[in-house]
């Protein structure tokens, strides 16, 4: 099965550069932990320059080069990283499979015909990764074996079929990753490259090294050692951040978000896909927790949009307490696609809209954006809103369904939200007198009652008797007497 | 006066110019606002890019009108949008009178300010051929009216809907775009009609009888709707909720 490998190479010093983008240009090296005797893991190339190496303890680095700013991968940070890179290629195909941290492997097979070339997807892959900040290496090659060697053996190395072995031969052994006591024993036989390796009989080596050694055989041959087996897809992207020092102030976290915004926005383009759903998990100086949850209204990749939401709801309930750290949780929604009709009347974008109706969220809130709704109830004045997405039109209606445009077919009312308490007058059952905030009067005409009696089995049982009310000034009410409050409320005005 | 000799080519430029105008004017599409005595007197109904306002007191069939053209569009598959600022909006009577909800976007401005920008960037999405501005009768104030910014709004609505090539409709008490306006109807009470059971007896509000005339755009300035019957409805639409 063709294969390709990505391959990161210093992981840990890229995730950290990636989520922290002013450490870019900075004399950096990742230590493992962040003691001074830690060891020094990765090296940048300015620090290296200033004598800095990988293998060092903090404290040597510190010494060596005082400059040199020595610095932990955060857990978030990393895991953002490999995130990002299974996302690139989950943008290539959907069997994806997240090998080592910094390493990804997917299924190249039948990509051919949509790149063009293995060199082609290749490249892809490379400026795929470099869009979400990680500088990685291609390889690609019947087998997983091979092609994780071919990711650390160049930039961009495709193995032709049946080119294994050959490939192989010349490389050092160090590549193939043997373990340190395989590698020891290899040594002292006086082997250097796999081809060394691969002209040993097989049965002889098993004898010797055992399967590890038989494994590393069959590498060195440039024979399938690893079955591919994909991960399932993930739901949640997550991309975090923890800061050195705490922030008190609305606008330098909202820029600090939009950053970490920015790169899952990324991501999710790579999937063909948008923010449904982001959790702002903001961790307080002090040890606290506080979750900050934004709903969409429809799928969108506007971060913008995503950002006012954000605003919208920490300035209505700030968290009171320096935020240390962030991280953002987003469940990804497909971005609607809808074909429009060629004869139907004109349609909004899809993509557009979506981004709309985030805005429009953002500015008057989410759950007074939406399509109207009538719930499955007699109860009178019941409403609901459900999420705008009209289906696109299959073309111009048959006149015969349009209304009447002499006639409505029936009055409208403008509603009254809550119903406003009214002074009426009834005599033998009958309003004569009808008034609501300062409009109505004597009434010159009734039609009702309208008697309705439900959800009695619940908490919001309900008993009355409504009637629609014309008075003397020309207002059109509807009242109602509540049975159980034995009150007059008005719902509406009709216009 | 004197008038330079000069002047009576830029004045010849000017009138033509001027019949230019009404020509286009005159030839810009139009959509039928659902009463058929409206689109009569309105030129075949509203003008599409124009702003058009229906402005009257409660009970005069301004939301009436403005849902009939509601409910034509969403017939003909067109997706709407109602910027509700007065928050009054009852799907469940606006379904009956036959407009498709799903095809209706409902958006709750707190205010004329908010709605004003939530149209704008509906506007900018494009496909939406009729937005609704309700600003029901709260907007006397001048506060509600948008205030010191009510002339740069209504500005950028007008701008925003000429681009769309859409209708918006604004629904408040007395006019509020103005000389921007490119259709002003103002309407009374003209009464109500009842749905009549076999005994004689009122039984259910069947109509809005609108008195309408056009102030601004439309065929002639000043025409009168004739008493239009905003009605009568077949069935009371609350049938349903009785007993």
């Amino acid at each position: 099965m063709r294969t390709a490998s990505l391959w990161v190479p210093d992981f840990p010093l890229q995730a950290l550069r990636r989520s922290t983008p002013e450490l870019a240009e900075a004399p950096l090296a990742v230590a493992a932990g962040p003691l001074p005797r830690d060891l020094i893991v990765c090296v940048a190339a300015e620090a290296a320059e200033l004598g800095v190496r990988a293998g060092m303890t903090a404290a040597q680095a510190r010494q060596v080069a005082p400059a040199t700013l020595v610095r932990v991968t955060p857990e978030a940070a990393a895991a953002a990283a490999d995130e990002a890179l299974a996302d690139v290629a989950g943008g290539f195909s959907p069997r994806v499979r997240r090998h080592t941290p910094g390493e990804v492997l997917l299924d190249a097979g039948g990509l051919v015909p949509r790149f063009g070339s293995e060199q082609a997807i290749a490249h892809e892959l490379l400026r795929a990764c470099r869009r979400v900040g990680l500088e990685a290496r291609v390889g690609i090659a019947a087998g997983v074996g091979v092609a994780r060697t071919a990711a650390r053996s160049g930039e961009l190395v495709v193995v032709r079929a049946g080119e294994e072995q050959a490939f192989m031969a010349p490389l050092p052994l160090v590549l193939l990753k043997p373990p340190p006591d395989l590698a020891a024993m290899l040594a002292r036989w006086g082997l250097a490259t796999a081809g060394e390796l691969a002209r040993l009989p097989r049965r002889e080596v098993a004898l010797r090294l055992g399967p590890g050694g038989v494994a590393l055989h069959r590498l060195a041959c440039g024979e399938e050692t690893v079955a591919f087996v994909p991960d399932p897809r993930r739901e949640v992207l997550r991309e975090g951040v923890e800061l050195d020092f705490p922030l008190g102030v609305l606008e330098p976290f909202l820029f600090l978000t939009s950053g970490i915004l920015s790169r899952l926005e990324q991501r999710l383009e790579l999937r063909g896909e948008g923010f449904s759903e982001v959790l702002l998990e903001l961790h307080l100086e002090g040890g606290g927790h506080r979750e900050c949850r934004l709903k969409l209204v429809a799928p969108t990749r506007e971060v913008p949009a995503v950002l006012a939401l954000a605003r919208l709801q920490l300035e209505a309930s700030p968290p009171g307490t320096p935020v240390e750290g962030v991280a953002a949780l987003v469940t990804p929604g497909r971005v609607r696609l809808a074909q429009g009709s060629l004869f139907g009347p004109a349609m909004p974008a899809p993509g557009k809209l979506s981004t709309a109706l985030a805005r429009l969220a953002a500015l008057v809130g989410p759950d007074r954006v939406g399509a109207p709704a009538v719930p499955d109830t007699h109860r009178p004045g019941a409403w609901g809103v459900l999420p705008f997405a009209p289906a696109p039109s299959q073309g111009a209606s048959p006149p015969a369904a349009s209304p009447e445009p002499q006639a409505f077919t029936s009055p409208v009312l403008r509603a009254f939200r809550p119903p406003r308490q009214a002074q009426v007058v009834a005599v033998g059952g009958r309003p004569v007198v009808a008034r609501v905030d300062g409009t109505g009067g004597m009434v010159v005409g009734w039609a009702g009652p309208y008697r309705f009696v439900g959800d009695w089995w619940g908490d919001e049982s309900c008993a009355r008797e409504d009637f629609d009310v014309a008075t003397e000034d020309g207002s059109l009410l509807r009242v109602y007497f509540d049975r159980l409050e034995r009150r007059w409320f008005a719902d509406g005005i009709y216009d | 006066m004197i008038v330079p000799h000069a002047s009576a080519p830029a004045l010849e430029g000017l009138r033509e110019a001027s019949e230019r105008w009404v020509r286009r004017e005159r030839a810009r599409p139009r959509l039928t606002s659902g009463v058929a005595a409206l689109d009569t007197l309105l030129g075949g109904g509203w003008p599409q890019g124009k702003v058009g306002e229906l402005a009257g007191p409660d009970s005069s069939g301004r939301s009436g009108v403005a849902i009939a053209t509601v409910a034509a569009a969403t017939v003909r598959g067109e997706v709407v949008a109602w910027l509700d600022a007065a928050d009054a909006l009852d799907p469940a009577s606006v379904a009956a009178v036959g407009v498709d909800l799903r095809r209706v976007l409902w958006v709750r401005p707190r205010g004329v300010e908010e709605a004003a920008r939530a149209a704008e960037l509906v506007l900018e999405v494009g496909g939406f051929t009729v937005v609704v501005l309700d600003f029901g009768s709260g907007v006397s104030s001048a506060q509600g009216r948008g205030g010191r910014g009510r002339g740069a709004l209504r500005l950028r609505l007008a701008r925003a809907v000429e681009r769309a090539g859409a209708v918006a409709l604004v629904l408040a008490e007395r006019p509020w775009v103005g000389t921007l306006a490119g259709v002003t109807v103002v309407l009374g009470r003209g009464g109500v009609r009842w749905g009549e059971g076999a005994d004689g007896e009122p039984r259910w509000l069947a109509g809005i009888t609108l008195e309408a005339h056009v102030e601004r755009g439309g065929i002639e300035r000043g025409a009168r709707v004739p008493r239009v019957h905003a009605g009568p409805g077949d069935q009371p639409h609350r049938a349903a909720a009785a007993g």
